[in-house]
């Protein structure tokens, strides 16, 4: 095409540059698409992240030993489980904190502290 | 030669006895827009090299980008420059910026390629505004393309199409990229109601090793197929991905990233910035070139919100038409608009991965646009 164009030319220039673009990127996406089904990982496939609704108000139980009276304690309880429900504070009823007995081996317990301190 | 003569002489070749009103009024320019990069943040990595390089050039009798004559070698910048009049530098800048990008969300959600196709409407329709102006059709596909948002590609194209216009293109380019959160938002909120900016999106798939390595190898071979005038962009830009998603070359990777993408940015901004002479620049064109860079920006944004809107409708209220708006390129700019604005009308709204999507779609887009322009205009 020459140097000087005429708007009847642009116009053309403009759809048919257009419907490339278009048409390009779909084939582009419909072989991702595709790409999908051969290539995933078989066990991760299909995996998406389920965020669960929690309706508020919703009693929360957590069975600890009554003998434990520490406010500070219940508001990290509380502000644990408010941030991992992703609702606030007051929305949640804690009716009662008891602790469970521990049954975890020793060797579990250090492997998860190890992990824990190395995050920090 | 008696010591009159000498400080006669000296003073005839000093910058003041043969400084022109033009050289001063560039000077100018370039030391606003060094205000703009410096105090404002406008885009400092590419305006501050850009700025000081246009000051370089008008230095009056300094020639720094005056060819060589006789035996007399060139200026320093004249041979830098040759990196961008034989469209090297652009290509580069875009190994790096693959290497840098992470197509994870395109790959996850295949259909947001399509906001990054709709947005480069924008280049087209001012394109054809560039041709009721007077401009030739080179110089129209140069302006147009400041529409793609994308710096690499708008140089590429105007070094290859019109490089006597490279000085105000770039200009243009970056300055709007700078104000792309001044631009969109008013556009955004002008196409769509509160309902539809509200729509929280879902969270996106996982996206696995073997589908990030195929991808850039993927996008090569088709995009290549499809326009061969597109190669050599699209081609940097996956290879520098490939560099990074096959987690073999961490270095190469690295490199291409930080150290090639910096040296390769001052020499590209210092030269492209020194095209801008005052016989150059200082002209009408200059202006409707500046005036038709934001209407490319601003119906850019307009296309990808209204196929925004179109996907918001089609997949039943599920796609948040405010990624759209990340179509054109601008990477990550245009998709942290998206993300401020959607939580603007909803705190709880993050867009920012979903409009990645679109964002670098658009890179890819703009590309292909360069491409199909090239076709048209080139040689």
């Amino acid at each position: 095409m020459g140097d000087k164009i005429t708007f009847g030319d642009s116009l053309v220039v403009t759809v048919f540059s257009m419907t490339v673009v278009f048409v390009g990127l779909i084939i582009l996406a419909v072989i991702i698409s595709l790409l999908k089904n051969i290539s995933v990982d078989k066990k991760i496939k299909g995996t998406e992240i389920e965020v669960p609704i929690v309706p508020k108000q919703q009693a929360k139980e957590e069975k600890v030993q009554p003998s434990v009276d520490d406010n500070e304690l219940v508001a990290v309880i509380a502000a644990a489980i408010a941030a991992s429900m992703g609702v606030k504070v007051p929305d949640i009823n804690i009716k009662a904190i008891r602790r469970l007995p521990q049954n975890t081996p020793a060797w579990a317990q250090m492997g998860k502290q190890e992990r824990i301190f190395g995050k920090l | 030669m008696n010591l009159g003569e000498i400080l006669l002489h000296f003073l005839q070749s000093t910058g003041f006895a043969i400084f022109t009103w033009q050289q001063g009024l560039m000077i100018l320019v370039s030391l606003v827009l060094l205000y703009l990069a410096i105090v404002k943040g406008f885009e400092p990595l590419l305006l501050i090299p850009i700025a000081f390089g246009m000051l370089l050039a008008n230095l009056p009798g300094a020639g720094l980008m005056n060819p060589p004559e006789g035996d007399m070698p060139g200026g320093l910048l004249y041979y830098l420059y040759q990196g961008v009049k034989l469209g090297i530098y652009p290509p580069l800048i875009f190994l790096g910026v693959g290497a840098m990008t992470d197509f994870g969300p395109l790959i996850a959600n295949p259909k947001s390629i399509l906001l990054g196709a709709a947005a480069q409407l924008g280049i087209f329709v001012t394109f054809i505004g560039a041709i009721l102006l007077g401009f030739t059709g080179p110089e129209a596909g140069s302006i147009g393309i400041i529409g793609g948002a994308d710096g690499p590609t708008a140089l590429y194209l105007t070094s290859k199409l019109a490089p006597h216009l490279l000085g105000p293109i770039a200009v243009a380019a970056y300055s709007y990229m700078a104000l792309v959160p001044i631009i969109q938002p008013p556009i955004m909120k002008a196409l769509t109601t509160k309902e539809e900016r509200e729509v929280v999106m879902d969270q996106l798939r996982h996206v696995s090793k073997k589908e990030r390595i195929i991808f850039p190898i993927m996008v090569t071979l088709v995009v290549s197929f499809i326009l061969p005038s597109a190669a050599t962009l699209v081609g940097m830009l996956m290879l520098g991905n490939l560099f990074r998603e096959s987690l073999v070359v961490d270095r190469l990777s690295k490199t291409a990233q930080n150290e090639l993408i910096n040296i390769v940015t001052i020499f590209l901004g210092t030269t492209v910035g020194a095209t801008a002479s005052a016989e150059n620049f200082l002209t009408w064109r200059t202006l409707s070139i500046i005036a038709l860079g934001l209407v490319a920006f601003s119906i850019g944004t307009a296309g990808g919100v209204i196929f925004g809107k179109i996907m918001y409708k089609t997949s039943g209220g599920k796609v948040n038409p405010l990624i759209g708006s990340a179509g054109v390129s601008a990477v990550p700019m245009a998709a942290r608009v998206s993300q401020r604005v959607g939580q603007e009308a909803n705190p709880r709204n993050f867009l920012l991965m979903h409009a990645m999507g679109p964002n670098v779609a658009g890179v890819i887009g703009s590309a292909i646009a360069a491409g199909l322009l090239l076709n048209f205009f080139g040689g």
